[in-house]
């Protein structure tokens, strides 16, 4: 222990101070641990030394030079002096020179108030300028791209966004373009600047540079309200500070918590909150149209609902929720659904997946520690932003592998050591291939013919496992077709057999919750906490003797019964089944057969226009609760804004007093209490503990399904495989929204082969049919996927691509016709 | 018992000399509300926002009056200047400027503060009135000329201004 210590640790002294710090640590960062500041532009600690504004300069006894603190690697015994006279002239020299050309437009500046060049200039900087001429003139507010404004004469050449483009997003979009005076961030012919992660630039500026078009000159930055919060985008569940004033959003912050977002957020959490003050939010609750009070509304629902399941039974009605509510909202539902109304039709997707894993879950930073990756269907750039910057961090700063298997090309196939396409719908078959693998036997022989994949391929991946110290298995339940979430989960068992490996996985469904609405249990056949319903006993315990124990209906069977009039309730909460079930077009009609549906949403959805009874969800920004992200890591949601609108949970807790139920919670921590008391995996979720950084939760019991081969699809035209989108026009990012300049048109990826089939080429406007449904596309030749598939990114709520999927069929076979 | 009369009397005397004196001088007091004093320029009395010899807006909105305020008093909310059609000099101005008069404790902090000399304090005092809402001095009760003001109290009016030199 103590050798151990010896290498991996160096003691220096700075200022007197004795410090020890792990080996590698900059003096800069050395000397923050005991409260030493060095003034630093340049320096930001994810981007590395660097060294270009000299304004750490420090003395190290025995140097003959002063050094700058931020490329100095902390040595044994190093005597380090911040404050002598010598270096408070070179501070004051270097400042000066930073100011020269600097405007003094601090008033009018939007970094004004938390500048680090302000800050060190009243620090350390000197107390008047000797400059006798005009400053050196530039452009003044420049848009970089239609959400960033650059002001270059604000601008001191720092150097940390073209190294963020470079090292963090690995774009190397930023450059600095010309030499001297003329030396300019840019990009290539000024093309706009707008990536994924772009926004983080206004963050690290260290002057108002780099500006928030939409935040710009609204707001003074101690004027606002800055509230610690979480994204509610995807399910990385990034810490975030929104800004607000006056009640209203005005911009969104990173907040640094390295175990979750490494301090970045991508720009759909910077720039897509204005859904906060859309038009378009529910913001009463409505009856047949007409507004009535909230009490009014919940009373009505429960008094109809009552009547439903008193003439028709329980199972008459439903629950349809999404990963997009709170735990403590989702908790609350499945309850009233269960203990209240007695029944287990509830659900929350329209894939398969069961909670629980067979092997550990790992969390966001176990990607790091790894030794090799293995992503499976799953396109992190455009569903988990930020664990793309975190997988792009462990393949290129960290030395971790990664493989990738998955029916479309991504922009993670570059990092990839190997990078398999199998056909699209046939990962069941390549799944079965690789577990067999695994177990180290041979592969069915019609594997090749199948997938796309050949044995060999397979054989190699499993080696690759085989030999990995520690293997990260990050998948997309959603992106698996039939039941292969089952051989996945059968393929990670036996992974975990491994003597030699330690294997871990993290299921990577983009929606915001769904790791945390699975493990509440909004499933037909899973109470929460992955408690099967064959365990009738501990149910009981738990949950009442009159919990159900039957079966309840899935969300697409749900729709079915309702098309055949043996559902006659339904709530549906923060879920918008017209657009995005399978044969939504379908969904509608049968929808309006229902005798009562109420829709608990935030935004005025299409589903929304069909419910006789509309309640508002307050949503991200207003709520406060806990979500759980794919690391499983529980944090806390609080709310920056507030409303008049009772909080989700308490909508529901409304109901169920209507219902008979007679507790009700005090607030919604007496809800968290509660999930941590009933919820396997909860137990230590208190609001202290997680407040800060998060806590992940324990593993919830692992109810795997039957693994069934879904075989061979037999079908004409081409398999359907609907991609996510990030920025995607929906009910959040409207056409007002400051994102409408990232939103794509409708596209349909081909394989050459299958263009050539289809006679049509690159550019083509054309029409993909299927399931009785037509969708506008353009044709893009680009051998996104095998042949045999087509690749249809759902770009808009307008498009319609969900209606050309097949309700309950593993795949969806479409046509193309011009 | 003379000499007591006659200190007594003497005593009198000089008191009522100060008497005497004053009721030949110049009286301090003066007919108000007829007559106005005319107070010191440098007199902190109600706020004003300055116009620019271009008659723009010199204030631009950067609220530093407003957190310099020690009884938070001040309230503004800025926005981003229409260039072809500027409301002030900068790339910002004050869409709202409100200053809360019955608040305010008149100590000038924000004139202090201000970096473009737009609010200032000058010499009215007459600030009474039977309207608390009055006292919500808003953009157009602040802004002095050249443009016409509508104010919600005649400040201007009921003041003499003139200059003591």
């Amino acid at each position: 222990m103590n050798t151990a210590t010896q290498t991996d640790t160096v003691t220096l002294t700075i200022d007197g101070k004795t410090v020890t710090v792990p080996k590698g640590t900059m003096v800069v960062d050395a000397a923050k641990t005991v409260d030493i500041e060095i003034p630093v532009f340049c320096y930001h600690e994810k981007l590395g030394p660097f060294g270009c504004c000299r304004m750490c300069l420090i003395e190290v006894e025995k140097m003959p030079k002063m050094i700058t603190a931020c490329t100095l690697a902390a040595g044994e015994g190093m005597v380090v002096k911040t404050t002598t006279e010598k270096v408070e002239k070179a501070q004051k020299g270097v400042l000066e020179f930073t100011l020269l050309n600097h405007p003094l437009d601090c008033p009018v500046c939007d970094k004004g108030g938390e500048c680090p060049l302000q800050d060190n200039t009243f620090k350390f900087g000197p107390p008047d300028t000797r400059m006798e001429y005009n400053r050196f003139n530039r452009e003044k507010a420049t848009p970089l791209s239609p959400v960033i404004t650059i002001d270059r004469e604000r601008c001191i050449a720092c150097q940390r966004c073209t190294r963020y483009s470079d090292i963090i997003e690995k774009d190397q979009a930023l450059v600095m373009r010309n030499r001297g005076f003329q030396n300019r961030v840019s990009t290539f012919k000024d093309q706009p600047y707008d990536t994924r992660f772009s926004g983080n630039v206004i963050d690290i500026c260290p002057v108002g540079a780099l500006t928030n078009t939409d935040f710009r000159f609204t707001a003074r930055t101690w004027d606002l309200t800055n509230t610690n919060t979480l994204c509610g985008h995807c399910a990385c569940n990034c810490n975030m500070t929104l800004g607000t004033r006056l009640n209203e959003m005005k911009r969104v912050t990173t907040r640094p918590n390295d175990l979750v977002d490494d301090g970045w957020i991508c720009d759909k959490a910077r720039w897509g909150y204005d859904f906060t003050k859309s038009k378009n939010r529910i913001t009463q609750p409505r009856k047949q149209g007409q507004s009535v009070g909230i009490q009014e509304a919940c009373t009505e629902v429960a008094a109809s609902l009552q009547k439903i399941v008193e003439a028709h039974g329980p199972s008459s009605v439903g629950f349809i929720g999404s990963g997009y509510g709170l735990n403590e909202d989702l908790y609350s539902y499945q309850k009233l659904f269960r203990t209240n109304l007695g029944t287990n039709n509830i659900d929350h997707k329209t894939y398969t997946d069961t909670p629980g894993l067979p092997v550990a879950h790992f969390d966001l930073l176990d990607v790091e520690t790894s030794d090799l990756v293995v992503l499976i269907a799953s396109d992190p750039t455009e569903e988990l932003p930020i664990l793309d910057l975190r997988l792009k961090k462990a393949m290129t700063r960290k030395g971790v592998q990664m493989i990738v298997l998955n029916d479309q090309q991504t922009l993670m196939d570059k990092y990839a050591s190997l990078s398999l396409r199998y056909n699209v719908g046939s990962d069941g078959v390549l799944l079965a291939g690789l577990n067999t693998a695994l177990q180290g036997q041979s592969a069915e022989s019609d594997l090749e013919s199948t997938t796309g994949v050949s044995s060999n391929q397979l054989q190699a991946v499993a080696e690759k496992i085989k030999s990995a110290g520690k293997v990260c298995v990050i998948y997309n339940p959603v992106a698996l077709t039939g039941s292969s979430i089952h051989t996945l989960k059968q393929c990670l068992a036996t992974a975990g057999g491994l003597a030699e490996t330690t294997v871990g996985a993290m299921p990577a469904a983009p929606v915001t919750n769904s790791v945390g609405a699975m493990d509440m249990g909004v499933l037909p056949d899973v109470y929460p906490g992955g408690l099967a319903l064959t365990d009738g006993d501990a149910i009981k315990a738990k949950w009442g003797d009159t919990a159900p124990l039957e079966k309840g209906l899935s969300a697409l069977e749900m729709i079915e019964k309702a098309k055949s009039g043996e559902l006659k309730a339904l709530i549906v909460y923060r879920s918008n089944p017209v657009v995005d079930f399978p044969s939504g077009h379908e969904v509608g009609e049968a929808l309006k057969k229902l005798d009562l549906l109420v829709v608990h949403d935030m935004m005025e959805t299409e589903t929304a226009k069909l419910a006789q009874i509309v309640l508002p969800s307050n949503g991200p920004g207003f709520d406060e609760g806990t979500t759980t992200n794919i690391g499983g890591r529980v944090q806390l949601r609080t709310k920056g804004l507030t409303t008049d609108n009772p909080a989700d949970w308490k909508i529901v807790s409304m109901i169920a007093k209507e219902l008979g139920q007679e507790t009700a919670p005090k607030d919604v921590h007496a809800v968290t209490a509660e999930i941590a008391e009933k919820v396997t995996g909860y137990q230590e979720i208190k609001r202290s503990a997680i407040r800060k950084q998060g806590k992940n939760r324990e593993a919830v019991a692992s109810a795997n399904g039957a693994s069934a081969s879904d075989g061979t699809h037999t079908g004409s035209g081409l398999i359907l495989r609907v991609a996510d989108v990030l920025f995607s026009h929906d009910k959040i990012l409207d056409a007002e929204s400051n994102l409408a300049h990232q939103f794509q048109p409708s596209t349909v990826h081909l394989h050459t082969s299958d263009a050539e089939q289809f006679g049509v080429k690159e550019g083509d406007e054309v029409r993909v049919t299927g399931n009785g449904h037509e969708v506008k596309a353009e044709v893009r030749i680009s051998n996104r996927c095998n042949p045999g598939g087509l690749v249809l990114p759902k770009v808009s709520d307008e498009q319609g691509v969900m209606s050309l999927a097949e309700a309950g069929k593993a795949v969806s076979w479409v046509t193309i016709r011009k | 018992m003379i000499q007591a009369v006659i200190k007594g009397a003497y005593n009198l005397l000089v008191g009522m000399g100060v008497t005497f004196k004053n009721m030949l001088s110049k009286p301090v007091t003066f007919q108000y509300p007829e007559q106005k004093r005319v107070m010191p320029e440098r007199y902190r009395g109600r706020h004003f926002l300055n116009r620019d010899e271009e008659g723009l807006e010199k204030c631009i909105g950067c609220s530093l009056c407003s957190i310099n305020c020690p009884v938070n008093c001040i309230h503004v909310v800025s926005a981003e200047n229409d260039p072809n059609n500027p409301v002030s000099k900068g790339e910002r101005y004050a869409e709202v400027y409100e200053i809360n008069l019955l608040r305010c404790i008149y100590c000038g902090y924000c004139e202090e503060a201000c970096p473009v000399d737009a609010v200032v304090l000058r010499e009215h005092y007459e600030l009474a009135d039977y309207d608390r809402k009055t006292y919500i001095a808003t953009k157009g009760d602040l802004l002095v000329y050249p443009e016409p003001n509508v104010f919600s109290v005649n400040f201007l009016g009921n003041t003499e201004i003139t200059n003591k030199k």
